[in-house]
Order: C-alpha cells, then sequence, then structure tokens
C-alpha cells in the first residue's frame, strides 16, 4: 500500500458511502417496524417506525443518488467513477447527469432509485396490506444499497504519492479530464432508454412482493386487484423501454436493425413476457376466478427472471469468453467487485430460492378452480393458450440466453445461438400469437356461440383475405426488389447461415401469412376497441394494445424480410451511384478537423460526409428541390486520451425516413482519400533519391533524406510551381516506442504555403523511407494537383419499419389505459380488506351502454355461474 | 379442461420441436483452415488477423469489402472477404472469428466476432491511462 499523503483526501468517498450505509440501516428499521405491526396491528409507534424507517431508507438513497448526479454532473475527477464515465468534452447538461448510469454501479443506482421512488407509491396505497408487502419491498432497497456500499460509486483515486510524483512531475491531482463516455451513449435515445427500462425493473418487485404476501397469508384472491395497476405499468414501461432500446440500436449502434437478440437484450426482454404473461392471468382470474396458482407464480417469475437476467449480465458469467477468447455480447460487461457480487447473489438466492420454496410449501393450500378452457370457444381457454405461448417464448429465451453458462458447466466450449435461432423459434409463436389476438375479440368469456362468434369473424377475416391477396403481389414484388440486389457472394444471402427459412417460396407464404395475420389482429382489436371506446373510453385498454401487437407483428415480418442492402462507392466529382433508384452523390466533408488535417482527419464525432441524394421520382421536378442531404459519420473516439490499441472507431448511420421505409445510410469503411496520380490501394507515390517528377503544374524533386536512427526520419522535397516560386517541404516520421509495437507518425505534413481557394493546405505525407535505397514513398496533395474522396457505403432499404414504431407506441399507450382503468377500480374499491363484497355497483353496466350482446357479438350467457360475485364486471369490457 | 390439456401439450411439443430444431440447425462448427477448405457449407474459422507489409487489412473497392488474410493454430492463412459493417475493436483486434463459406479459395464472411484487446471498463489504475499522462 502506498504511504496515504494528506490524509483529509481520503474521506471524500464519506457522504455518499454514508449515506448509502443509512439506507441499509433504515431498511432494518423499517423491517423491525412493519414486523411489529403484523404482531399487533394496533401498534401506531411501529407503525410510524416502519414508515418512517421506508422513507429514510428511499430519501437516503435518493440522496445518495443525487449526490453521484452532481460530482457526475461537476466533473469531479476525485472520483473514480466520475473519471471513468465522463469527461470535458461532455457538455450538454443532459449528458453529463445521464453519465451517472453509463457505468455499472450508476445502473444499480438507477435501479434502486426507481425501486424506493415506487415504494412511497405503493407504501401510500396498499392499504392495510401496508405491513405484508413494505417488509419485503424495503429489502430490495436494503440490499441495492448494500451491494452500492461494497462496490461504491463514491470511490476516490487515491492521490499520487511521493515517488509517483517524482516519477513523473506532470501529475496533476485531482485529474482535470475524465476517460470520456463512451459516443454511443451520448445519444438521446440512450440518455432516457436506461431510466425507463429500470422504471420497469423496479416495478416489478411490486407484484412480487404482493405475490410473496399472497402466499405468505394464504389470500390468494384480494391481492389480484391492487397488483394489476402495477403489472401493467411493468408491461408498459418495458415495453417502452425495449422499444427505446431498439430505437437506439437502429439509429445509432449500426446494427442495422432494432432487435439482435443479444444477452443483455434477451434479459430484459423475458422479465417483460413473464409480467406480460401475469396481467393476462390476473385478468383471468379477476374476471372469472381460477389461475390463483398461475398468477401467484408469474408475480414471483418475473421478478425473478430479472434477477437471474441480472446476474447472467452483471456478474460477468456471460463476460467469460468462448473457446476463441471472442466476447459473446457487444454489450460491455464488467466483473463486478466480489464482495458485491456475493452481496448480489445472496440477494438472488434470498428472493429466488426464498420465493420458489415458498411457493413449493403453499402450492397444495392453493385453492384451485376449474374454470379454464370449458369450452373449445371460450376467451379463458384463448387466454390460457396465449399466457401459455408467452411462457413458451420466455422458456426459449431463457434457454437460449443461459446456454453458455450450461456449457460452461458441462465443460464444453462456450458458444450460444445467434439471432437465426430466436427467430426459427419465434416464427411459429408469431402465427399463433396473432390468430389468436386476431379471434378473441370475438369470444366471449365460459363458452361462445360458435354461429355468432362465426358471423362476427366474418367481416375482419374477409378483410383479412383481401390485404393478404394484396401481400401477395406485394412480397412478389419486393422479391423480384430483392432479387435486383442480389450479391452471390455475400453469404448472408445466400448461405443458410441467418436466413428464416431456405426455400424462397415457403418464405413468401410465410410472410404473406403472417402479415395477413397481423392486419387481422390488428383489425378485429380495433373494430371492438371502437365500440368499447364509444361506450366506456377507459376500458379500451387492452384492445388497444392488441392492436399495436398486431401492427407490430406484421411490420416486423415485412421489414425483416425484405430489407435489401447495397454497398457501393461513391467518389468526389464522380456520377451519383444508384441505390435503389436514390442517386447519391458526393457533397462535402463537414467539420473543422477536415480543414486543419484534410486527408488524414483527427475523426471527432461532429465530422460527417455529406452526400446529396436524388430520390427516384425526382425527375419530374428538375429545380432540384426534391433532393435531401444525408450525414452518416465515422469517427474515432478516444482518440485524445487513449492508447492507439484502444481507439474505438464508430459508425453513426443516417436514417432518412418517408412515410412507408426508410434509407438507411451508413458507411462501410472509413472514407478514403485518393491522392492525384494513386490507385486507390496504393501506398503513396515513390521518387528515388535526387529524382524529379512533373506532378500536374508543379515539379517535385527529392533532394536528400535526413533522420535521426531510432528518433524521427524525413525526405527533403523541393517543389516548384507554375509561378516558378521555391518552395521547400520537409516531412518525416516520427517514431515512437509503443505499448506493443513501434508507433510511425507522420509529422509536418502540410505546406501552408500552398493553400488552395477552399483553405485546404497543400499535402506532402512521407509514407516510407527506404533504409537501404534511400527512395521516399509519399502522398501529395496540392492546388491543382488534387485527389478525391472515396466514400465506402452501405444503403438499406427498410419497408414499413414505421408501421413497427406505430405498433409499439399504440401497445403501450393502450397498456397505459388500461393501468389507469385499473387503478380507478382499485380506488373506487372500498378499503383493500374487505374487498371480498359482492358487487361494486360502479362497474355494472351503465343505462347509457348499448346491450352488450349486440355490442360484443356473441351472445352472453346469463352468469348463473358458481361465481356471482364476479358479476359485477360489465360484460362489454370483459 | 381437457381440450386447454390437449392444447397446452400440442403447444409445448411443437414449441420443443421447433427449439430442438433450431438450436442444432444453429451451431455452426468452429474448423481448422484445412478443415474449412473441404467442407462446403457454413463454417466458423478463427485465427490471427496478418498485419504486416503484404497483408494489409483493407477496404477492397471493386469487392466493396473488407480484405484480411487471417492466419490459424496450424499456421494456415485464407484471405476473408467481410461484407458488413466494420466491427468497432477490429483495427486494434488480435484475432477474428469469421464465419461464412468459401468459395474460390477465399472465405466469404458475413460476421466477424473480434477479440477485444481492453474492456472499456478497465481495472487499471487512472495513472496508467493516457487521460492523466497528457495533463
Amino acid at each position: 500500500m502506498n504511504p496515504p499523503e494528506p490524509a483529509i483526501k481520503y474521506l471524500h468517498h464519506l457522504p455518499g458511502d454514508t449515506l448509502f450505509g443509512l439506507s441499509v440501516l433504515c431498511t432494518l428499521l423499517t423491517v423491525i417496524g412493519y414486523i411489529g405491526v403484523l404482531r399487533n396491528p394496533a401498534n401506531r409507534a411501529m407503525k410510524m417506525l416502519g414508515r418512517f424507517g421506508y422513507v429514510g431508507s428511499a430519501l437516503f438513497f435518493i440522496g445518495a443518488f443525487g449526490y453521484l448526479c452532481s460530482l457526475m454532473y461537476n466533473h469531479n475527477y476525485t472520483f473514480k467513477y466520475v473519471f471513468e464515465h465522463t469527461g470535458n468534452d461532455i457538455t450538454f447538461w443532459w449528458f453529463r447527469l445521464a453519465a451517472t448510469w453509463s457505468g455499472q454501479e450508476g445502473s444499480f443506482a438507477l435501479w434502486g432509485l426507481w425501486t424506493a421512488l415506487i415504494g412511497f407509491l405503493v407504501m401510500a396505497k396498499a392499504g392495510k396490506y401496508e405491513a405484508r408487502v413494505m417488509p419485503f419491498y424495503v429489502s430490495v432497497v436494503g440490499f441495492l444499497a448494500a451491494i452500492l456500499l461494497k462496490e461504491s460509486p463514491f470511490q476516490i483515486i487515491p492521490p499520487p504519492t511521493a515517488a509517483m510524483l517524482q516519477a513523473n512531475p506532470s501529475i496533476v491531482y485531482p485529474f482535470p479530464e475524465g476517460m470520456g463516455l463512451n459516443p454511443s451513449l451520448q445519444n438521446y435515445w440512450m440518455t432516457i432508454h436506461p431510466p425507463t427500462i429500470f422504471f420497469g425493473f423496479a416495478s416489478l418487485t411490486v407484484p412480487f412482493v404482493y405475490a410473496i404476501a399472497a402466499l405468505i397469508w394464504k389470500d390468494y384472491e384480494r391481492w389480484v386487484a391492487r397488483v394489476m395497476p402495477y403489472a401493467l405499468l411493468s408491461t408498459a414501461s418495458l415495453g417502452l423501454g425495449l422499444f427505446m432500446g431498439g430505437y437506439w440500436a437502429y439509429e445509432t449502434l449500426g446494427w442495422h436493425g432494432f432487435w439482435a437478440w443479444d444477452p443483455v437484450e434477451n434479459a430484459s426482454f423475458f422479465p417483460w413476457l413473464a409480467v406480460l404473461a401475469l396481467v393476462h392471468g390476473l385478468v383471468v382470474q379477476k374476471s372469472r376466478g381460477g389461475m390463483a396458482r398461475t398468477n401467484v407464480f408469474l408475480g414471483l417469475l418475473s421478478f425473478n427472471l430479472f434477477l437471474g437476467g441480472t446476474f447472467l449480465t452483471r456478474s460477468g458469467v456471460l463476460a467469460q469468453e468462448d473457446a476463441n477468447g471472442m466476447s459473446l455480447s457487444v454489450h460491455a460487461f464488467a466483473n463486478m467487485e466480489s464482495t458485491a457480487l456475493k452481496i448480489l447473489i445472496v440477494m438472488l438466492a434470498f428472493y429466488i430460492f426464498g420465493s420458489i420454496g415458498l411457493f413449493l410449501a403453499r402450492l397444495r393450500s392453493i385453492p384451485v378452480r376449474k374454470t379454464t378452457g370449458e369450452t373449445a370457444l371460450s376467451r379463458d381457454l384463448a387466454l390460457f393458450i396465449a399466457i401459455l405461448m408467452m411462457l413458451v417464448a420466455c422458456a426459449v429465451i431463457v434457454f437460449g440466453t443461459t446456454t453458455p453458462l450450461f456449457l460452461h458447466w458441462a465443460h464444453k466450449p462456450p458458444w450460444q445461438p445467434d439471432a437465426a435461432f430466436y427467430n426459427k423459434v419465434m416464427l411459429p409463436l408469431a402465427i399463433l400469437t396473432s390468430l389468436a389476438l386476431g379471434i378473441v375479440p370475438w369470444l366471449a368469456w365460459k363458452k361462445t356461440n360458435s354461429q355468432v362468434f362465426l358471423k362476427k369473424l366474418l367481416i375482419p377475416w374477409f378483410l383479412m383475405l383481401i390485404f393478404g391477396f394484396f401481400m401477395v403481389f406485394w412480397v412478389q414484388q419486393a422479391q423480384a426488389s430483392l432479387e435486383l440486389v442480389f450479391d452471390s457472394t455475400d453469404p448472408s444471402q445466400t448461405s443458410t447461415l441467418s436466413s428464416w427459412l431456405n426455400s424462397r417460396s415457403v418464405q413468401r407464404l410465410t410472410v404473406v401469412a403472417l402479415s395477413a395475420l397481423g392486419f387481422f389482429a390488428a383489425l378485429s382489436n380495433a373494430m371492438l376497441g371502437y365500440r368499447v371506446v364509444r361506450a366506456k373510453p377507459l376500458s379500451a385498454g387492452g384492445w388497444i394494445a392488441h392492436v399495436g401487437m398486431g401492427l407490430l407483428i406484421l411490420g416486423i415480418i415485412v421489414t425483416n424480410t425484405y430489407e435489401r442492402t447495397v454497398r457501393l462507392n461513391v467518389f468526389e466529382g464522380g456520377e451519383p451511384t444508384d441505390a435503389f433508384g436514390y442517386k447519391i452523390g458526393f457533397e462535402k466533408m463537414t467539420g473543422e478537423l477536415f480543414k486543419e488535417r484534410p486527408m488524414n482527419p483527427d475523426y471527432d464525432m461532429n465530422n460527417t460526409v455529406r452526400l446529396r441524394v436524388t430520390p427516384p421520382n425526382a425527375s419530374a421536378n428538375a429545380d432540384g428541390t426534391k433532393t435531401f442531404t444525408v450525414e452518416p459519420r465515422w469517427f474515432v473516439h478516444n482518440r485524445h486520451r487513449a492508447a492507439e490499441s484502444e481507439y474505438k472507431r464508430m459508425v453513426w448511420p443516417h436514417i432518412h425516413k418517408f412515410p412507408l421505409h426508410d434509407l438507411y445510410v451508413s458507411l462501410a469503411n472509413e472514407p478514403r482519400y485518393i491522392y492525384q496520380g494513386e490507385s486507390p490501394n496504393s501506398e503513396g507515390t515513390t521518387f528515388d533519391l535526387k529524382e524529379k517528377k512533373q506532378l500536374g503544374p508543379y515539379i517535385v524533386g527529392y533532394f536528400e533524406n535526413f533522420g535521426e536512427p531510432g528518433k524521427f526520419m524525413g525526405a527533403h522535397f523541393v517543389l516548384v510551381g507554375a509561378d516558378k516560386k521555391v518552395i521547400e517541404a520537409k516531412p518525416l516520421i516520427e517514431m515512437g516506442q509503443g505499448a506493443e509495437r513501434m508507433s510511425m507518425t507522420p509529422r509536418n505534413i502540410s505546406i501552408p504555403e500552398l493553400t488552395d481557394k477552399n483553405g485546404i493546405p497543400g499535402v506532402i505525407q512521407l509514407v516510407r523511407l527506404d533504409p537501404a535505397t534511400k527512395a521516399a514513398t509519399v502522398h501529395i496533395n496540392l492546388p491543382e494537383y488534387q485527389g478525391r474522396w472515396l466514400i465506402p457505403l452501405e444503403v438499406t432499404y427498410k419497408p414499413w419499419i414505421n408501421i413497427v414504431w406505430l405498433g409499439v407506441i399504440i401497445a403501450v399507450l393502450g397498456t397505459l389505459l388500461a393501468m389507469v382503468r385499473r387503478a380507478v377500480e382499485v380506488r373506487k374499491m372500498p378499503d383493500g380488506e374487505t374487498s371480498e363484497r359482492p358487487k361494486l355497483e360502479v362497474w355494472e353496466a351503465p343505462t347509457d351502454s348499448p346491450k352488450p350482446e349486440l355490442v360484443l357479438g356473441h351472445t352472453f350467457a346469463p352468469e348463473n355461474t358458481t361465481k356471482p360475485t364476479k358479476q359485477r364486471e360489465n360484460p362489454l369490457v370483459e | 379442461m381437457k381440450t386447454a390439456y390437449i392444447i397446452a401439450a400440442l403447444v409445448i411439443s411443437i414449441a420443443l420441436g421447433f427449439t430442438m430444431w433450431a438450436f442444432s440447425s444453429a451451431m455452426t462448427p468452429y474448423v481448422t483452415i484445412t478443415q474449412a477448405r473441404k467442407i462446403g457449407t457454413a463454417v466458423q474459422v478463427r485465427g490471427k488477423i496478418i498485419r504486416d507489409a503484404t497483408h494489409v487489412p483493407q477496404y477492397d473497392i471493386n469487392e466493396k469489402a473488407l480484405r484480411f488474410w487471417i492466419e490459424d493454430a496450424n499456421k494456415d492463412r485464407i484471405e476473408v472477404i467481410y461484407k458488413g459493417a466494420k466491427p468497432e475493436a477490429f483495427d486494434s483486434a488480435p484475432e477474428t472469428a469469421a464465419r461464412g463459406v468459401i468459395r474460390d479459395a477465399k472465405l466469404y464472411s458475413d460476421s466477424l466476432v473480434v477479440k477485444c484487446p481492453s474492456k472499456y471498463e478497465s481495472n487499471e489504475s487512472p495513472y496508467d491511462k493516457k487521460a492523466t499522462r497528457k495533463a
């Protein structure tokens, strides 16, 4: 250990860590308080202890988060976390804040922050359940605070010791500059995606603690109504978070798609499927009774899956590299501090094994009501199948994501299934799902009159066939366009590697069928949704969400199957190159750095390649107004900070949106400058010693070489222009000892005397100096002797992608509407404990609504069921 | 209830079947270059990216693809033609695993996985980072 210098510096971590510590302490007080309430409900002091304990625990956590934000915002590089996750170039206030959750500690803190905040709502709304749910709820906050206490984001960088200062007197402490924020995170979507998705994760705690309370107190009915709004909130926020992540990946990462089946994506997808299944199970239990066991299980499952996913992605088990040392995911995984990892494992074991054990112990005590699927044609059965499919999809994804883990345990070489695996399995599930989505609006609970059902189904089914007919032609034409850009040397187009279905005709059939079914699903639900909106707007949420899901399925299948990509080269000054009828021509390189170092720019994120695109139908309007520009980027991140081996080359695509498709323009490689008189791959122009060459209007002569072994080598050139002015240039290569290999940096490149009218100086850059012959190889760029830019592009045509986004937005809005409705229901319910009362008058079918039988289109069997208490629901909306 | 169970069994068995099939077909074997030359179908080859004076990884404007050579553990070499977005860490990656098919003695690849020499978050001391040196 280095001897501490000014001891006071070591105390900087104290305020933050103290806050986390106090949060843990208050967690214990909360648990003690509520246990007291459970033993004696009349004990007001204990209740106050519990409540104030929670308020303390949450506020201390929120305070710690706020403190971390302020350190991040103020670029306080004394703190290691701040130093590693931001930099002085992050000036936009929102990015300065968003850097807080760009690292592992920060994302745990974000999870804890939302958990703490949602806890206030839970505490206020839990009614008599408060003492049952809060002790479990607060424990999550406590665990997170404990993890962050160990893996503290408030760790400071120790001041340099005297020895270090002696070795390197230039050290400034605290550091004036940080490591910088990963540029892919410097994006609008990335700043709101983590807060949204972590809100969703945090909200999963609520169904979990209610399910635990239901199990402990053997109360399997009354938690349902209370937990519904939270489950819907989780579904909506996780769905929205997944969508934002997908959009970010599409827009920024250059992954060419919105979903890559990456472990990190999967880890947030399977909890969503579980909570979606829970929502459907709760609907069944609330309207029909039954599914009590399933729902308790699903309530536990969604949170446990999230914990499991967190463990997978955060603990570093997936960070292990495969047999070949290749990282398995594009997401950066970091290994956790070992004590913190242990706390995480304890947390996981506590919740996962605790809840599974409790569930198994109570399994027999949960009443089973045989209500599900009495006949084949019933909404009960449809929901049962829906839940089943969600769980099957969930299981497949969990299986795929954990494959590397099992292989590791089996001592097999690590490997994980690629996107093709998931696509193949999801395809039949998507077909079944859209079929079910399409018919469920026309199904009644319990039993459906099949004649009325078929009659109601007729219109959407018929319209679906018309749409399918249209799709047959559309697909035909799309397939033809696909053939046009077919590249027989591109394995992704020829081999079975990433194609879904090997046979073109099977593929065509599948696309037509699935898109038509997606349309059918959206249409059926829109038809019923429209009627419900008019009768009872609040109750339409579910149907609206289903419309969104139908559109989503339709959009995904079409855009994923018929997106088409071409790779092309655009030359400066050349003819515009054609991509799907769009003529793409070079306009200019933007950004100051291109001016300073025109041929070898220090690409930064503000430099773009501006290309002018003429759309296919622009010829009718010859004034040129129909053209537009696209500005894809290619830049080097961390250039000023990191060693060359740590450079990160980033590609930022440009997306130009049209109503029915996107034009996705991305640089296939870095822009290349081709010097005059050189071929694209040539190394440069070679001069023998004393050689003279006529280059355009100039005579260029290589006069002599100079240098110092191991330090630099240079070549002395003389240039004579048309005006007979003699200019000398001494380009050289500086040699340095890098970490891994020798670095060769060209220096003295520009010739300011020969600056062209655009302000770009002349260039003579030494590439190589043959040690034996002294021949010098150089790149030369002078006014009137200029090269041109070569821009390698990859252009993708994405049909119908807007339908995907539209579907997601509609689905999220529908889910939120459903949440509002369920929340209103809970509020109108007399205090939770007495909700066993038979009727809720509010939800009786109101007089102003039309006859439910006619509206719904199925005979609604008079409810002489075993459960008269459930008659309270408005049949219209159930 | 019976209907429900029958349907459940059906759905689960179909899904299981599909999962098994998709899983087995998703496996692309890792092979040596010699083996890869014999197999006609998609393979995954791992090797060192050769970066010497005559084998500079380059974007080939005619192929519109990244061209480079890899060398496997048996010192076999093969040229890779990669059509796709250049991976972020390619320029600093010592090794890669390329997936693709072999045609005309070249590996036409659509997927490159590179080994990142340094993780974004590293455990090294801040004093070792360039930022502080520069400052």
